[in-house]
């Protein structure tokens, strides 16, 4: 006998784990053929806020013969009593082991949850090396931004889903059923199969030889049936696209308990930092009058009292207009707010503040991401100081007094006067204050965020060398010392945890084994500050004779084969390095808006309205 | 013109899951819940309007329970009696709605509230559970959580706020007590300090999954006169 209710009433928060809420799918299981544990490795808050997930549940339940169940990473207080009495970690739904579904899948996020997803594969007593799972456990599957490059987890995944899984993952499943019930099935066929199907990459299938410098030679596929590189799937037309208009209602508060409506995919803007401003390629827009009506959808199904519009860049959603206003037309009433996040400053306007602080507001958000005009040439951010001022002009005179600016620290030909420019900013956003006539009583407060630069694959900065730690370190202090105005509130974030992002961001391989050394270890939420141990990293490097720096610091020429190679995510690495080369001449690149600047992303198809048709 | 409401009383069920889900979080699941239900409340007023939602006597984390009430202001002219059925609809199956009417009592007005606690456990025996009775006539001290001390705990005696409390031995293995325990504001102990006290005298230890449960019910509230309160 096992009683659950004695487990949970010895941790915090035992809404993270019982299951049961409104709106979970539950089917009789003498239907099912293909059962799928979706796991999220982190937080039941966080992960319960994830649009993906939401999506891929409805999707995968859509189907009769598939069942999709949800689980999370047990809080470190849960581990303990898991670990105490020799206790699987189950699924929310029916409280499945893990180990007994036919698919697992793994959501990747961010890279310092991977060893998460080791933890949660070893709680389940799950093998982690893909190839000691035999026949008995499931297909681990990851999809998620860092699919792009998940060669730091190849050897523990058995296939990784790149690109939009509404469709791929349905067609995966069918595969699978298909397969058993006329009998060919062996995990082994199976991922053949899948990796003809386009948008599976099964890691295990590919051979990787390297250089006596350590850089990579060739990845060879090991069947002449499966594609050299392996291109992403998107969803031709957004409009089509599933939407979860009843997501599963969490007993506990979340991070996000709201009603998000994705606006369109991929971004017309081309910052060349941004990962998600390539990956999402080609722009695809939702229209209007539909996100209307799905939000009403979604608010009669869940009584959420915000609406969250989500994009990479809110702004350059060309029906913004129509679809605030047809949302304000009955929000109001039903005192629901509006909040638009990832808003450009060149686009602020009165009306839109209108719009936004209609019920409810919140602190006003800017990303300049850097100091200098020239320096935002260099990562086209197409944003002039002028068009952040007169941002900021708006809010002030609606009466806010406080901003809050983002920048990045560590790009590409930065110097020391770039760090100034930011400080320098700051102060221009103070003066502006007292300029604006119509102001608020009070003092204004500009809180200015730096976050450090972590180069990223499939950007035009994937060939860069991150700053050392010392020079991170000396590049803070130096802001430090020009913020010296008690009206300027400076944060920055901790240099450490990019240094091991950005290993991971860019790895290969040969990193595996550090990742199964920490699973081994114990070391689990490294994306929380209060789990993450630098040190413990550095010491895991040195025992496993890997150089940190290789993958960080190391500045790699254009011909260079990079473990992402493999992975076609529509935009050519030819655009990247052009783009690359512009950045050096600190020249800008027009948005999509203004004319196509040839990514290469139109080659993948789609319906929008920026991309010129290619014929296939 | 500002509309008339009319105060009308929820009585509701919260069991299985549900029993983990915090007073705050149970507040907002139910202004969600009447959202979707369309069942219009009457907001507060201000900047941020919010339902104006009251609840009685809210049970910890971990208790369930067969008599919870929660007030809502209503539009006078608005039907109540399909409310149940329409929040049932959108309530998670553990929340269940089982009555509605205009209240003619007051929250203040509860004064014990009664419970039905079951333990499991290979320890439990006749023996044991015949000894659990007397042992509430003398002082019972549980170990409290408080500021007052350095250590940051105090014993408590609770034997003045235990009104009755009856153990019933149903099996090897498996008890059963019915307490009733003071619920007025400033006496009101938590029934799982019954527990607590038990597995301090009679040296049981739940924590064990494999082997243990206890389960909290709260059965009953009452008003002066041990009268059921409605
Ligand atoms: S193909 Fe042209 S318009 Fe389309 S995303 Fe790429 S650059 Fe923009």
């Amino acid at each position: 006998m096992f009683y659950k209710d004695t487990l949970l009433k010895q941790v915090l928060k035992p809404g993270r784990y019982t299951g049961g809420e409104y709106g979970q799918v539950i089917k009789d299981l003498s239907g099912i053929k293909c059962r799928w544990a979706f796991a999220f490795p982190d937080t039941y808050e966080i992960g319960m806020s994830n649009l993906g997930v939401r999506i891929l549940y409805g999707v995968l339940n859509e189907q009769p013969d598939v069942y999709c169940e949800r689980t999370y990473a047990p809080w470190v207080d849960m581990e303990e009593q898991l670990v105490k009495y020799d206790l699987p970690i189950t699924s929310h739904e029916t409280g499945t082991p893990l180990k007994e579904f036919d698919i697992l899948g793994f959501t990747l996020q961010y890279e310092l949850c991977y060893t998460n997803v080791l933890n949660m594969l070893k709680l389940s007593g799950i093998p982690l090396l893909a190839s000691e799972r035999g026949e008995d456990y499931p297909i681990v599957i990851g999809g998620g931004p860092c699919s792009y490059n998940a060669e730091p987890l190849a050897d523990f995944f058995d296939v990784f889903s790149i690109g939009e899984g509404e469709e791929a993952l349905p067609e995966f499943s069918r595969l699978y059923i298909n397969m058993k019930e006329s009998g060919e099935y062996t995990k082994e066929k199976f991922l053949h199969e899948a990796a003809k199907i386009q948008g599976f990459y099964v890691p295990s299938l590919y051979d990787v030889s390297y250089n006596d410098d350590g850089t990579i030679k060739e990845y060879k596929p090991v069947y002449d049936d499966i594609p050299k590189t392996v291109t992403k799937r998107i969803i031709a037309d957004f409009n089509k696209a599933y939407f979860p208009d009843k997501p599963v209602m969490p007993y506990i508060e979340c991070v996000q308990d709201r009603i998000t409506l994705e606006i369109m995919r991929g971004c017309i803007r081309g910052c060349r930092f941004c990962q998600a401003g390539m990956i999402y390629r080609p722009i695809r827009e939702k229209d209007a009058a539909l996100l209307n009506e799905q939000a009403r959808r979604t608010f009669e199904n869940t009584g959420y009292d915000e609406i969250s519009l989500c994009s990479l860049s809110t702004s350059d959603y060309t029906g913004l207009r129509e679809l605030t206003d047809g949302l304000l037309s009955w929000t109001d009433d039903n005192m629901i707010s509006l909040t638009l996040p990832s808003l450009r400053a060149d686009s602020f306007t009165d009306e839109l503040m209108k719009k936004i602080s209609s019920v409810r507001t919140s602190t006003l958000t800017f990303a300049p991401e850097a100091g200098t005009q020239r320096l935002r040439d260099v990562i086209n951010k197409n944003l002039t100081e002028e068009e952040v001022l007169k941002a900021c002009k708006v809010a002030f005179s609606a009466g806010k007094t406080a901003v809050k600016l983002y920048f990045m620290i560590g790009h590409p030909t930065e110097t020391d006067e770039d760090i100034k420019g930011i400080a320098d900013l700051a102060k221009s956003v103070i003066n502006c204050f007292y300029e604006t006539e119509n102001r608020p009583k009070g003092k204004p407060l500009v809180t200015i965020s730096v976050a450090c630069f972590i180069p990223k694959p499939f950007t035009a900065f994937q060939w860069e060398a991150q700053d050392t730690l010392e020079e991170y370190k000396r590049k803070q202090q130096l802001l430090g010392s020009y913020c010296n105005d008690r009206r300027i509130k400076y944060n920055y974030h901790d240099a450490d945890g990019s240094l091991i992002e950005a290993v991971l961001a860019r790895g290969d391989r040969r990193l595996c084994k550090v990742l199964e050394l920490a699973c081994e270890r114990g070391m689990k939420f490294d994306a929380w500050s209060e789990y993450f141990d630098f040190n413990k990293w550095m010491q895991l490097f040195t025992d496993c004779s890997v150089d940190p720096a290789f993958y960080a610091n190391r500045k790699r020429s254009d011909d260079e084969v990079l473990p992402w190679d493999v992975i076609d995510c529509g935009v050519s690495k030819k655009f990247l390095s052009n783009e690359k080369k512009k950045a050096y001449e600190a020249k800008t690149t027009q948005c999509c808006a203004e004319g196509c600047a040839g990514c290469g992303a139109n080659r993948l198809g789609g319906e929008n309205r920026w991309c010129p048709n290619i014929k296939k | 013109m500002v509309p008339e409401y009319k105060k009308i009383r929820l009585k509701f069920q919260k069991t299985g899951n549900a029993k983990f889900i915090s007073h705050l979080d149970l507040d907002r699941t139910m202004k969600s819940v009447l959202t979707r239900a369309k069942v219009k409340v009457e907001h507060t007023h201000g900047y941020n309007p919010r339902p104006y939602l009251v609840f009685s006597l809210p049970t910890s984390v971990g208790t369930e329970s067969l008599c919870e009430f929660l007030d809502i202001k209503i539009p006078t002219e608005d039907d109540h009696t399909d409310i149940p059925e329409r929040l049932n609809k959108n309530l998670p199956p553990d929340i269940r709605v089982t009555d509605v009417y205009i209240p003619e009592t007051d929250f203040k007005q509860i004064t014990d509230a009664e419970y039905k606690l079951v333990i499991i456990s290979p320890k439990i025996t006749k023996e044991l559970a015949d000894k659990i009775k007397p042992l509430f006539s003398a002082p019972v001290f549980i170990e409290k959580r408080t500021k007052k001390t350095e250590s940051g705990f105090m014993d408590f005696d609770i034997t003045p706020y235990v009104k009755s409390i009856d153990a019933e031995f149903i099996k090897d293995g498996e008890l059963e007590i019915n307490t009733v325990v003071s619920a007025e504001n400033a006496t009101y102990i938590n029934p799982e300090y019954i527990i607590k006290a038990l597995c301090k005298y009679l040296e049981l230890d739940l924590s064990d999954p494999n082997t243990c449960l206890y389960t909290v019910l709260r059965t009953n509230v009452y008003k002066q006169n041990k009268e059921t309160f409605n």
